[in-house]
Parts: C-alpha cells; structure tokens; sequence
C-alpha cells in the first residue's frame, strides 16, 4: 500500500511537468527564424507549394490550436508525419529506440561498476595518496569529452589493435553478437564521465556514513571492516547513490546524441542530428520530447527507490 | 565525530604540498589558454585556414611543429585559433546564463510566493530536458551556428544559475543584518538588494562560473562536432576534432592533442573552481 500512495503522489507531480514539458518541446517550433513553410520548402518554393505545406502543417492556424492538435496526438502515440520521408514519426522514433537505450543502460552499468568500487576505496582513508588518486582521476574522469574518448577508443582499439569492431552500427536483427560487440567500445566512452561522478558522490557519502556512530558501535560489536564497509555504510550510502545515478541517466542521453555520431550508431542521437540536417523539425521535437520523457521516468523510479531505502521517507 | 576530530591533525601536512601541485599546474594551464585567446594571431606561425595541397597530413616538422591536416593547413595555427573561438563562445554561453539567471535568482530568493512558485516549476521543467538535447533541439530549430548552440547552451545552463542564486538569497534574505537593514527602512533594488544582498550571494556563484564555463566548452565541441555549433572553415576545438576524425585511420594522432586541450582546461577549470569555492567559504578558513 505504501508503494501504491508513493507512487500516486509522485505522479502528481510528475504529470504537470510532463505538460509543460510537451509545451517546451511545441515551442520550439516558434524558434524557427521566419515562416516554417519557407525554412523547408526552400526559398525557390512556388506559391502554392508554399500554400499546400501551411495548410498540411496547419500553419495558419493560432499556436494553441497547433498544440492541442499535436498534443492530442501525442497522447494516443501520434507524433505527426515527418515532413522528409512520409513515415509517422512515432514509428522512426520507435525504430532508433532500442540501440540508444540500449547504450544508455551498458554505459550506466558501467559507470557503476567503476564509480561505486572506486568511490568506496577512496573514501577508507580520506586525504591519503589513495584518496588523492581517485579523486584527481575523477576530476580528470569529468573533464574528458565523451566523444573524444571514443575517438581514441576506437584509435586504439578497432583501428590499431583491431579488438572490436570500427564505427559503423551492425543491425541487431542480422547479428546479435556482433551489435553487442560493437556497443562495447560506445559504453565504455559514454560510461566513463558517468563512473567518474559517481565515484566523487560515493565517496563523499561512504566518508560521512564511515566517520558516524552507528559505525563506531558496528567495530565495537566486533564486525569486521569490509563487512561494515559493504553491508552497512554503502547501503546507507545509497539515497544520494539513487540521486546520482537519476541525474547520470539524464547526461547518459544527452551523451548518447555525440556518441552515436562518433561510432556511427542509428539511435535517437543520430536520429536528431539527420533530422537537424534534413529541417524535419517535428522530428526534432519528438525526440526532445522523449528524451525529457525518459529523464522524467528516471526521476519518477528515483523518488519512489527513495522510499523503498528508506523507510523514514514519506 | 570522535573519528572526523583526531583526523585533521595529520591530514594537511600530507595533503598540503600535491595539491598545491594541481592546483598550480591547473592556475598554469588556465594563463595559457588565456594567453594563446589574446594572443592567438601573434603565436601562431600561419593562417588557420590557409591551405596547401601538396603537403596534406604531414607529421610533425620545424615548419609545422604540429603537423599538417588533411587540406594543408597549419594543426598548431588551428588550434591556435580554435583555442581562441571555443572559449569565446563558452564565455558567451556562460555569460548569458549569468545575466538571466542572477536576477532571476535573486528574485525567486527574496521575493517568493507565487513568483518563486512559478519560476522554480518552468526551471523543473527546462532541466527535465538532457542539457545537451535540448541545446540541439534550439539550434536546430534556430539554425545552426555558433551564436545560436551558444545561445542554447546558456538557457541550459540558466536554471543552474538560478536554483544556485535563489538558494543563496534565500539563506542571506534570513540574515539579521537584511532585517536590520530593512528596520532602518531600506527596500527595493537601490537600497536593498543592490547594496545588501547581492554582495554576499555572489561568492558561490562566482566558484560556480568555472565548472559552468567547462560545461560550455564541452558542449560547444560537442555541438561544432555534430556541424551543429561553430560552421567550417572557422577552427575550434570542436571543428577540429570533427575534421581529423575523418581521416582517422592516417592519421591516428591528429585526434589527440586538441582533445587534450579541452580535457586539460576543463579539468584546470574544475579544479580552480574547486579552490576558489574552499577560499571563499568562511568555514574553512
């Protein structure tokens, strides 16, 4: 029951974000410099070419009764028509979906796997050369683009050494292997600024939960340091664990877009960037939208993973 | 607290002389960056975007001390250059996101209620966007070039700012000396805000300038290297990085130096900022 309450309250909130996130994404279409039917048609369009593209975009009517209109269709799964290729948007989005999802998760797995071990070692003895290590790595971890570092990935270890496969995506329903491989050398470029952040946040936690009481009465009953380490302090570490990993998967997808053009990946980073390229605008708008749906999702997980690690929260 | 007492008695005199050592090697690398944007024609040995077709992708020479890209023009030149535009336009971005967002801060802060309210629920949901997308999806919309991605990347950047500025204001709004002063009858932005609160808001923003201006110069060589940001043939860090990936399998090392660039200045910036937050926090003093 507890879980049932947490989770309506939380989609309470979530919901009047998720419209005026619709809203901001809408919007974004009245950036476009100039009339919309000229900035894709080109500016050699005839008159009545011109005319034919307002009227199927709905141009001359008021932006509200655009949104409503559009809105109404996101709502039932409709995303429009892009203007490029004649294929409901919805199904291209869907389409590149999976890869980018995919890559968000390896490189969240990731992340974890070397943020939370590191962070956890840093933080034994806080201010040593150990600690220092980690924490200059980490500072160093944040600053390396994501994309540069696949650059060199791919330098060193499709071009040089020949381990994994080069840029240029392998289509998951030919070979499974092969596109799993492929997603190696992305996740790791992608997971590595997310391992770094993670690492300073667990350490900051593990140092404040190892320096506290209920730890010192831990070592008193006789419980041996790593036992304490793992099962106590790191499970009381994890709330601002659960925070941090909510805001990795938010810069996950952002890096996602840059990636994706690095190793030549068809997800929905790529997806936006042909779009851009191509002015299909409401395919822009689609994947923003989605985008800001899967950060909105996380944090809906997050606050409700608050509640289930902690009984205190209400 | 036993524990956190008896460590700070051996703690600096271990840590004391490497940082320091970081420190001053990310203090050096920031007055290096800074020379080579004021300095940028008079250091560099030629014309960014002069070419020369018979020597394309040279390595490195007296004359090219950085070798040669894949039309013939100077890598050094360019980087050169490309130092000069990218962190311009992390400037720019980030001098946007201060000049909206401080005031919008100070005001969320010190005023509340429904404007407060209502504010805090449109950043919500400007942040519910990835930074980065949502700075793809305004220049797209707004047509790509660098002023435009700069100008995306300071709206991303904006909320931060404020959610920063309002906390801080709304610490300080609750300070007996704001109630002194408002006792003796000042109000509105002449006598109060100007006078009184703004000067002691703006120290965490000021540490917080560094980390946003890393952010903006990761972003604007993410967004030049998606053809989204600074247009070629203009060199940034971004562009460069976009063209030498291009011929990658010739010349593998083309990549690495100006991708070091940014990840040195950013990780000096990160750092410096780090050191300017612990100078300017009167707890640690």
């Amino acid at each position: 029951m507890r879980i049932v309450s947490a989770v309506a309250s939380r989609l309470v909130w979530t919901v009047p974000t998720l419209l005026l996130a619709t809203l901001v994404a809408f919007l974004l279409q009245q950036l476009i410099p100039g009339d919309q039917a000229v900035a894709l048609a080109g500016e050699y369009a005839t008159d009545e070419k011109l005319a034919a593209i307002r009227a199927d975009l709905g141009l001359e009517q008021p932006v509200l009764t655009r949104y409503l209109d559009w809105i109404g269709g996101v709502v039932t799964g409709d995303l429009g028509t892009s203007y490029r290729t004649g294929q409901p948007v919805a199904e291209i989005v869907l389409d590149r979906l999976p890869v980018t999802l995919l890559l968000t998760l390896l490189a969240l797995l990731i992340a974890i796997a070397i943020g939370v071990p590191s962070g956890v070692a840093a933080a034994q003895r806080p201010g040593t050369w150990v600690d220092r290590l980690f924490t200059t790595a980490a500072t160093a971890g944040i600053a390396i683009p994501n994309f540069w570092l696949g650059m060199m990935l791919i330098a060193v270890f499709a071009v040089q050494l020949g381990w994994f496969p080069g840029p240029g995506g392998v289509d998951f329903a030919d070979d499974p292997g092969n596109a799993l491989r492929a997603l190696v050398l992305p996740s790791v470029a992608l997971g590595m600024v997310g391992s770094a952040e993670i690492c300073r946040q667990v350490r900051s936690a593990m140092i404040e939960n190892l320096g506290s009481d209920y730890v010192r009465t831990l070592r008193a009953t006789g419980l041996s340091h790593w036992s304490i380490v793992w099962r106590h302090a790191l499970k009381n570490s994890s709330l601002p664990l659960a925070t941090i990993l909510g805001i990795q998967v938010s810069h996950l997808v952002g890096g996602a877009v840059v990636v994706e053009a690095v190793f030549g990946l068809s997800g929905i980073g790529s997806l936006v960037v042909e779009a851009t390229n191509q002015r299909d605008y409401i395919v822009i708008q689609a994947v923003v939208l989605l985008a800001a749906v899967i950060v909105l999702v996380t944090n809906l997980v997050v606050d409700i993973s608050y509640r289930l690690l902690d009984p205190r929260i209400s | 607290m036993s524990t956190t007492l008896s460590k700070p008695a051996r703690k600096p005199t271990r840590t004391a002389p490497r940082r320091s050592a970081v420190i001053w090697l990310s203090y050096g690398i920031l007055v290096a960056v800074a020379v080579v944007v004021l300095l940028a024609d008079v250091l560099a040995p030629h014309a960014p975007n002069q070419q020369d077709l018979t020597s394309v992708l040279l390595g490195p020479s007296a004359e090219h001390p950085l070798g040669t890209d894949d039309l013939g023009r100077d890598v050094l030149s360019r980087l050169l250059h490309g130092t000069r535009v990218s962190i311009l336009a992390a400037l720019l971005a980030v001098g946007i996101a201060l000049v909206v967002g401080f005031p919008l801060g100070i005001l969320a802060g010190y005023v509340g209620g429904w404007p407060d309210a209502v504010l805090m629920r449109l950043l919500d949901t400007v942040m519910a966007f990835p930074a980065l997308v949502l700075a793809i999806g305004i220049t797209a919309m707004l047509g790509p070039d660098i002023t435009t991605a700069m100008v995306a990347v300071g709206v991303v950047l904006t909320p931060v700012v404020v959610r920063l500025t309002r906390a801080q204001t709304m610490a300080v709004a609750g300070q007996t000396y704001i109630e002194a002063a408002s006792s003796f009858g000042a109000r509105g932005v002449r006598r109060m805000i100007l006078p009184h609160v703004v000067p002691n808001v703006v120290q965490p923003i000021v540490a917080q300038v560094a980390v946003l201006i890393g952010f903006a110069l990761i972003a604007e060589a993410s967004l030049s290297f998606l053809q989204l940001g600074v247009q070629p043939p203009t060199a940034s860090w971004g562009t460069i990085l976009a063209r030498s990936y291009t011929f990658l399998e010739r010349a593998p090392m083309s990549i690495f130096v100006p991708g070091a660039a940014i990840a040195l200045t950013v990780f000096a910036l990160n750092i410096v900022g780090e050191e300017v937050q612990r100078l300017l926090d009167p707890r640690r003093r």
